[in-house]
Order: C-alpha cells, then structure tokens, then sequence
C-alpha cells in the first residue's frame, strides 16, 4: 500500500526500495508525488533525516512463461556502493608506508591496502545495510551510518561534511574564538583552510567549495 | 555517527590535528596526527604523551626526514630555521593500549652571535656608578673602587673625575646630566670582550674588573654607534602601571613590527638587540620617561594554537633574557656574564649564579604561509608584558649595535676626558656578527645550535 515515509538514521533510498518491495528506486524517485523533494534534494543518495518522501505501490510485472521449459529470469536491480576517500592519508603514506584497511558494511568487505595515488576504498552495499565501519590498520577507526547525509545546502548537511573532512570543533582542541556555533567555527575553518572570505556562513561558494571537496 | 551518502564519493580524515599546547585524547591503538610549526625561525617541537605508559612514536619532517621513538614518553624534533622547518609534521603514534592522551609543544631559543660563531654574550653592569652618595666620587659607594682617579693616574691624565663630578654626579647636586649611565653600558657590554674577572695592570696601576667596566661604559656612551629598528610614539604604546589592559599597549602593526624585529634580529641576523627593559622596582622606577638599557642576546618563544583549524594565528609567550643590572653586596655589579660552558663541544648557557633580566611577552600573531609575521594582521594583539610578577609594558626602543666609531658619535655624552684609544689598551673587542643571515653563519653553528636547543640544555629548560 502506498505510503508517506519519513526518513529517520540509516535509511537510504536502496533500501527503502527493498523495504517496501518496490523495483527500482527510481520508480520511487520519478514518481509525481516527490516533485517537491525533488525540487528540494537534487539527488536520492542525499536524502537527510526527516525528509518525507512518498513510497507508490509495490509494483508487479507480469510476464508469460510456456511450461515445459526452463527459463532464466533476470530481474534488474541497481547495484549500491559505499565509496570513501581518504586524501590526508596520503603524506601519511609517503612517510609512513602502506596502510592496511578493511571497510566492512553488512555482509560485504573488502580489504587491501592504500597505496599513494589511490587512497578510495568502496564496498558493494546491500540494501537492508545500515551501517559501516572502517579499519586501519587492523583498528577501527570510525564508524558510520548509511544515508543522511543530506544536501550541502541543509546546516545538517554541511556539518556532516565538515566532520567527515575533519574540521568539526573539538572543545579540547578549541573552537573559534568568541564563536559557540560549531557549524559557524567548523565553517570558519573550512573558507580559511581553501582561502575563501572567513564569514561562517554557508553561502553559495562556500557550498561549492565544500562539495568540490567532498565529493558530493 | 557520522554519516554517509551511498552512491557517491565520501572524503573522510582519520587524521587528528594537534593543535600546539594542548592535549588531544585519543580513543584508539594508533592515530595519525598533523601538528603545524607557524614560523620560520626554528626552534623545537617537543611530542609528549601527556598519561602514563610508553608508546611507540614516529614524527616525519617537512624536509624529508623521519626520526622514531621507541617505547618513549616523548620526542623532541629539531625545526631548523627558514622555509624547510616551518610547515607540516606528520606523526604516527602505535600506543599498545586502547588510548592515549598528546599533546605537542613548540619553542624557539635564538641566540646572538660573535662572528666568530660563538653566542654572544654581553657582561653585566651596574649602571649608577656615581649615584650613591660618595664624596671621593669612587664608584659604587663605600667600595674601594676608584675607576677614574686609577685612570688618571694609569694615562696621566687630569679632570676626569672633575668632570665626572660636575656633570653626573648625584652625589653633588650640581649634576648638569643624568648619572645613569646604562646605555653606555649595555653597548659596552657587546662591544668588548668581558674583562678579566681578576682585573689587570696597566702602567702600574691595577684596576679590578667593575673599574674596567666602567671606563668601557664612558668611551661607548661617547663613540658607540646604534641604529634605531624600533621606536613607536610613547603615547601609541601607553603607559605603565598598573595595567593589564591590552588596549593600552596599542595597535597590531606596532606589535608585529616590534615582535619582527625581535626574530629577525636575533634569530636570522645573530645580532644583539640594545632595548630598554623596565624595572619591577616600584612606581619611582616606572616612570615613562626612565630607561633602563639592556642588550637583549637571546629569547625563548613558546607556542600555543588557539584553534587547530587556524594554522597560522598563534598565541606566543616570548621571554627576552638580556644582562642583568644589579649592585651586589660585595659592591661588584651582577658578575660575570651568563657563563657559556662547553658540553661535548657544544655551548650550553649556564646562568645558574648569575643574574640576568627577563621580560615576558604574550601576544597573539599571524604567520603567513611562509612563517613571516604578518606585520599588519588585524588579529595581533597584546595579551600582557611582565617583567617579574608585574605588569608593565612593551620596550619602547630596539637597536642594533653597530660598533665603535672613532669620531664621537655622542660628543655630548659620555666622559670626554676618558680616551678610546686608551680604553683599547685595556680591552679587547668583541667581534660582531656583521649582519650575515643565520643560514650564513660559520659552518657547524647552526647544527650546534639545534643540538642545543633538541637538548634542552638551557638553562631554562632544565
């Protein structure tokens, strides 16, 4: 049956679509109903918690097959990755040697080790996967939730970026001086560290910046 | 939990800045950590585990080289001065157990040079030789201590203490000039060689090593030639007690261009800085208009960053040691100057014994992307200037001390009645470093110097 779902931690539009057995995410995505998310978020990968979005019928298709034969059915399902980069490990690299890693997301792991110059790790993500979890040399080092993420416009969005790149305050390492915000400090460092105008605020620049150097 | 999108690219830092003086703890075996040095002007960065327990650390260098502790508290790393110290450290720590608490340090130790590559430094002084009250107008009241008459006597010479008497002697009242005499002092001081401590005999006459001291003072008052780096209008820089009010200490630029001259000058040229250094004597003492000159020959500044994010604003606490001025009981001024001894052929400055002045400065800078100060950087600002326990403020001139001119630089200044020529009987002068950049210095000066410094063998450090 048709429903509103309102998007909470660890869900993402793969698997929603699994969820409620719909086949494609795109028949969720392009249906007329989520013309105003849309509008709203440019891609379904950045889905944030709490957005609504509206989940059509299960969809069936139907297809005529003779007995007496076997036949192979290929049912066309988009395959998810998680992909993370992880550019400041490169002078670590160049000093240090090799990393080892291990990036494990539900049932699927892949593991290796980072080399100078190719220093992105991806995992193949099932749909009903909710969370990560990323090893270096032999050691967790961060773990994480699946979808959330949210656009780069949304404050949400723009936080979770900035402390993925590593620029959130820590109180012990000091925030801003006078600036209790972490979003405007996290900013401040961000706009200061790519030579932009330091104002805190997420403007359209700082937008680009941050996505240019995020990667989405 | 931080969050990821699927589908897409995620850059994620598993990197944790160590922002300079403070502690970052860890919840993890190993971590991988920057520290930045802001400046250019070398020094030592210092990684220490702040908790209990001996880790493996690894520190890689923004010149190429990579240096290991194992099992250590902590590492000390050598920043050599110029374009390859400043930057990016990279450090590796293998803590064992399942967390750990850092923290990174940086200080700078600069040094003043003789050209022959030795540090430089001055002797000490009395500087009111004729202040107390002595009608036989020896120096250093109740002492037998009698300079001019001994020079008199020594170069047959007649009215230098006459002169002495009617124009800087407090004791007279009649005086046409003030008896201090600290500026002739401090530039003698740099300009010849510590005398004897046990004295010497010229033309029969023996002078003890304060006599010679000040026979110096009264020739470099009079020839010594000094060249103005730092003078700020007094109204600018404010005035003294009691204050801890920033504002008074007056804008950004001053402070840069005074915090300039002191790194460059020192670290990068070697030179001794000739300043006028307060006392924490009392209100008498804080008049605006009193100088007490000093020659400046090292200073340590130690770092903190006030946000890991902001790689180039620091907070600095800079102490400037200069030769100290202080009548002892014996009636000698403050001895012999701070003794550098040798340790495995290195330098060590050893002032245990012997007194020295110390100012502190806190202030907060800008570096740029090279490690200069950024002279007009509109977040440099004051923080306080103590000398002791008290508050006072920053010195109101610098200057380099440019030798000894042979024509009177001061016609006016200085007792003309005591020759140079003679004076150069007595003493020996002090090489100067003629300006040549740090980089420039003798070969092996440098690397003794980071030695040094790595060691922490000054005296402030032990």
């Amino acid at each position: 049956m048709a429903t509103i779902h309102t998007l909470v931690a660890g869900d993402w539009i793969d698997g929603l679509a699994r969820r409620y057995g719909i086949g494609s995410v795109a028949e969720i995505w392009d249906h007329a109903r989520n013309a105003e998310l849309r509008a709203l978020r440019s891609t379904p990968d950045l889905l944030m918690v709490g957005d609504r979005i509206f989940i059509p019928d299960a969809s069936r298709s139907r297809c005529r097959l003779a007995t007496g034969r076997r036949h192979v059915v290929q049912v066309s399902r988009s395959r998810a990755v998680l992909r993370l980069r992880l550019p400041d490990l490169g002078p670590m690299i160049d000093a240090f040697g090799p990393v080892a890693y291990e990036l494990r997301a539900g049932d699927h792991t892949s593991r290796g080790t980072l080399t100078r110059g190719d220093e992105v790790v991806e995992v193949p993500l099932s749909a009903s996967t909710r969370h990560a979890e990323l090893k270096l040399r032999g050691v967790v080092v961060q773990r994480f939730d699946i979808g959330g993420l949210g656009p780069v416009s949304e404050p949400r969005g723009a936080l979770a970026r900035l402390q993925n790149l590593g620029l959130l305050g820590d109180p012990a390492q000091g925030v801003g001086e006078g600036v209790a915000d972490p979003l405007v400090c996290a900013l401040q460092r961000f706009q200061r560290s790519r030579g932009l105008p330091v104002t805190g605020a997420l403007d359209d620049v700082t937008q680009a910046a941050l996505v240019a150097s995020y990667g989405a | 939990m931080p969050e990821l999108a699927p589908n897409t690219i995620n850059t994620f830092s598993p990197v944790v800045a160590l922002a300079l003086g403070r502690v970052v703890h860890v919840r993890a075996q190993f971590g991988f950590h920057t520290v930045v040095v802001p400046s250019r002007y070398g020094g030592t960065l210092r990684i220490r585990f702040e908790d209990p327990g001996m880790r493996d650390l690894q520190v890689a260098t923004p010149d190429g080289r990579t240096l290991a502790a194992r099992g250590e508290s902590s590492l000390a790393v050598p920043v050599p001065p110029g374009d390859e110290g400043r930057g990016t450290y990279l450090v590796l720590v293998d803590a064992g157990g399942a967390h750990y608490a850092i923290r990174a340090d940086y200080t700078e130790i600069a040094f003043a040079w003789e050209a022959s590559g030795r540090p430089l430094v001055p002797w000490n002084f009395w500087y009111f030789p004729f202040a107390p009250k002595d009608p036989e107008l020896s120096a250093w009241a109740g002492s037998e201590l009698q300079p001019l008459a001994k020079y008199e006597r020594a170069f047959g010479v007649e009215g230098a203490v006459d002169w002495e008497r009617t124009n800087h002697s407090e004791f007279a009242r009649q005086r046409k000039d003030w008896e201090g005499h600290c500026h002739g002092a401090a530039m003698a001081s740099v300009l010849f060689e510590t005398p004897p401590e046990e004295g010497l005999e010229y033309a029969g006459v023996r002078f003890s090593c304060e006599e010679l001291k000040l026979l110096a003072t009264e020739v470099c008052a009079r020839h010594g030639k000094l060249e103005l780096v730092w003078h700020p209008p007094q109204d600018v820089v404010g005035t003294q007690l009691p204050s801890d009010d920033p504002v008074t200490f007056g804008g950004s630029a001053l402070l840069g261009r005074l915090i300039e001259v002191v790194f460059a000058g020192i670290r990068d040229a070697g030179q001794p800085l000739l300043m006028d250094l307060r006392d924490e004597s009392g209100p008498e003492d804080g008049d605006v208009t009193g100088k007490w000159n000093h020659v400046v020959y090292r200073y340590r500044a130690t770092y903190s960053q006030d946000d890991v994010g902001d790689r180039n604003l620091m907070t600095c606490v800079l102490e400037l040691f200069a030769n100290a001025d202080t009548l002892e009981s014996d009636r000698s001024s403050s001895g012999l100057p701070a003794r550098v001894e040798q340790v495995d052929g290195k330098p060590v400055f050893d002032t245990r014994g012997h007194r020295q002045r110390t100012l502190h400065l806190k202030f907060r800078m800008r570096f740029d992307d090279h490690g200069r100060i950024m002279v007009g950087a509109s977040d440099n600002r004051w923080l306080w200037v103590r000398q002791g326990s008290m508050n006072t403020f920053p010195p109101r001139y610098a200057f380099f001390v440019r030798g000894i001119e042979s024509t009177p630089t001061s016609p006016d200044d200085g007792n003309p009645l005591v020759a140079l020529a003679d004076v150069d009987q007595l003493f020996v002068r002090r090489q100067l470093n003629p300006m040549r950049a740090r980089m420039g210095a003798p070969e092996g000066a440098a690397a003794d110097v980071h030695e040094l410094v790595a060691g922490a063998r000054t005296e402030g450090e032990a």
